[in-house]
């Protein structure tokens, strides 16, 4: 069956003339160099503008931090990959905590805690992924923390698959660039339509 | 199918479209938001990619066409990889095929409910339609999808679904058919939504998607959303199905970033949409939550035949919308009258296309003679277009071919022989076009400054039965040439 498509589509290709015979390159898609410095500021501002909080803390802050995040909040998920981030995350959670291994939980959920496999400076986005992270945990409960090393942040798209191709492994990998928003009716934008209305990043130095 | 998108054929626009005009609503609604977006597209390009902005274009373009070229290879490893990633690649002819593969699955499955994110393949295929036949009751969650969908509405925009509609029809729609309560209110009408479709989430037995962009290299797919609902529509359910043309095909991550660049900032004036979602595989054993089984439906439905034509470039469209907000017809007739999910200039040269692949010879043209008609040829939409498509190019060539097939209106060739006459014998154009302005400012209709000819008298009331003609007022450039170069002032 996919034996005789594929033959119809080779024929076709070769129908018409090749008009392309290698890709360009996309050195103009690069805005930010790789080794520019102040990424950390970069990412912070533009994340800033997408409508995502960042909080830059030290690592000795991370607890108080997530407290005082977590303080006013219910049911709480930590889908934490990095084993110190997690323990750590858990703490912070006490009795907020539930399970994290059943996904329908996560519609009970208030805040989801995730680590991430990368930042991105130039889109202001994060990267999260199936591995070691229950599904959806970023996306179910209205409420998305997300934990951020300075050193996770990488300069753009183009950095990310090329240096970083093993993030996108996991059978669900989302680039994620603010909190969930819609402009359906009337173009009135409006957040957390079904993804978090909010987005806290936690950038520890 | 939804007779607004998937009309009687042959399909007659100007009804549509003389609706269209009259609605001062939606004249209102798709005027502003298609003028806004196309403005915020412009300021966006600007500022992140200044005069480099053509050149960006130039290499998306390359790059699609590219895969174009070589889809043939790109197309086989995809299907290896995907398959190696523990997926089934299913691959569809005919619309019907595709929906018979999806209801198979479903059967397989004993599957009663479907939660589904924006797909416009799955539009052109009438999936909906399809499984609500079989018995499976399926929810749009996109916001305006699931509200098009409530009011057995069709969308107008290929990235703005509801862009005909206001706030006022959906507070109706959500009384009558959630039982919620009256509000106007754009925030607490979606969280409404929100709330009516977190229940179903949890229940429902299949995941359907389309796909912005399958990648060879890594057999994945990538999907874009702002809502996310598509993360939580396939996250849930134990099957996941992506619904998706071939086109859609590129080498890899290696060529995605320009595309992801493009898309967000060409449709939405987004430096990225909010949910850029890579689909690996279904779920492995040490992860939690993810579908069990992961189907690819690779969609042909005219596609291959568009591929080995004259019109290859066609392909290149990645939905972005932005040719649809930038042009002037597209704005005063709205997405329904042009007969299908693909509205706006590139519908007016892809749905035709897509009818010839499917229906054989020159079915295409004959059944949507309209279409390459509704443009006036301004290159706004090539100049809008991320990958470059020349859609002016093809809309004169669809012109010339519906000429050729004597299917334009028999005045336009005798305009065209008299014009060519007129403009050979300087004295009898300058005479013909004193008698022209002359009887149109007689027959015009004033409407506050400016006059309008409605019904122009004899065979050039063809040409006014789908436009007004603009009534020049005052002299012409050609007598004010002549008095300013009299009287020495510079012009």
């Amino acid at each position: 069956m996919n034996e005789a498509f594929l033959a119809r589509v080779r024929a076709a290709v070769r129908a018409q003339p090749v008009t392309v015979h290698a890709v360009p390159s996309h050195a103009v898609v690069r805005r930010v160099a790789v080794e520019a410095r102040g990424l950390a500021e970069l990412f912070a501002k533009n994340a800033t503008a997408v409508g995502m909080r960042v909080t830059r803390v030290s690592d000795a802050d991370l607890n108080a931090t997530l407290l005082r995040l977590l303080e006013p909040h219910g049911a709480t998920v930590v889908a934490v990959r990095d084993p110190d981030l997690a323990a750590r995350a858990a703490k912070s959670a006490g009795s907020r905590l539930v399970a994290n291994d059943n996904a329908d939980a996560l519609f009970d959920c208030i805040v989801g805690i995730t680590d991430v496999e990368c930042a991105i400076a130039e889109s202001g986005s994060i990267v999260v992924s199936t591995t070691g992270r229950i599904r959806n945990a970023w996306i179910t409960p209205p409420i998305h923390i997300a934990i951020v090393r300075e050193s996770q942040i990488l300069a753009d798209l183009v950095d990310l698959f090329e240096s970083r191709p093993d993030a996108l492994d996991a059978a669900s990998t989302t680039i994620i660039t603010g909190p969930s928003k819609t402009a359906d009716i009337e173009g009135v934008l409006v957040t957390g339509v079904h993804g978090p209305a909010a987005v806290e990043i936690v950038l520890l130095a | 199918m939804n007779e607004l998108i998937a009309p009687a054929l042959p399909f007659d626009m100007l009804p549509r479209a003389r609706e269209a005009v009259r609605d001062v609503k939606l004249q209102q609604f798709v005027g502003n938001a298609t003028h806004l977006k196309d403005t915020q597209r412009g300021g966006i390009f600007g500022r992140d990619f200044g005069n480099d902005y053509d050149d960006l274009r130039t290499v998306a373009r390359d790059t699609k066409q590219y895969a174009l070229d070589h889809l043939d290879e790109l197309l086989e490893r995809f299907i290896e990889r995907a398959q190696a990633s523990g997926a089934r690649v299913h691959t569809a002819t005919t619309a019907a095929d595709a929906c018979n593969i999806a209801l198979e699955i479903a059967r397989h499955h004993g599957a009663k409910s479907c939660v589904k994110s924006k797909s416009m393949v799955t539009e052109e295929i009438g999936l909906l339609p399809a499984f609500e036949a079989a018995g499976i009751a399926t929810l749009e969650t996109d916001l305006g999808e699931f509200i098009l969908q409530i009011d057995g509405d069709a969308p107008s925009h290929i990235v703005t679904p509801m862009i005909h509609k206001d706030r006022v029809a959906t507070a109706k729609s959500f009384v009558r058919e959630l039982g919620a309560r009256y509000t106007e209110d754009p925030t607490e009408l979606t969280m409404i939504a929100r709330e009516h479709m977190r229940g179903v989430y949890r229940q429902a037995d299949l995941g359907v998607s389309g796909a912005n962009f399958l990648l060879a290299d890594e057999g994945a797919a990538v999907i874009c959303t702002n809502e996310g609902n598509f993360d939580l529509s396939v996250g849930g359910p134990p099957v996941h199905l992506v619904f998706v043309g071939i086109e859609k095909l590129i080498r890899g991550a290696c060529d995605l970033a320009p595309f992801l660049k493009l898309l967000a900032r060409s449709g939405t004036a987004q430096p990225l949409t909010v949910y850029t979602s890579f689909v690996r595989g279904p779920r492995r054993s040490d992860e939690h939550g993810g579908p069990k089984e992961l189907h690819y439906i690779l969609v042909d439905a005219g596609r291959i035949g568009v591929l080995a034509g004259k019109k290859r470039d066609l392909l290149r469209c990645i939905r972005c919308g932005a040719c649809l907000n930038a042009c002037p017809v597209y704005r005063k007739v709205g997405g329904h009258s042009y007969g299908s999910m693909y509205a706006g200039p590139i519908g007016a040269v892809l749905t035709p296309e897509l009818e010839r692949a499917q229906g054989g010879h020159d079915a295409g043209l004959a059944n949507y003679k309209d279409l390459p008609r509704a443009s006036s040829l301004c290159g706004a939409c090539y100049e809008a277009c991320p990958v470059k498509i020349d859609i002016p190019k093809f809309l004169l060539h669809d012109r010339a071919r519906l000429r050729a097939r004597g299917l334009s209106p028999k005045s336009e060739g005798a305009t065209l022989a008299l014009w060519r006459m007129l403009s050979q014998r300087p004295v009898l154009f300058r005479m013909a076009l004193r008698a022209v302005r002359f009887h149109a400012r007689m027959l015009g209709k004033a409407d506050g400054e400016q006059s309008w000819l409605t019904h122009a008298p004899g065979p050039a009331g063809a040409w006014t039965k789908s436009r007004d003609l603009g009534v020049a007022t005052g002299e012409s450039f050609r007598e004010w040439f002549k008095e300013h170069k009299r009287s020495g002032g510079a012009p």
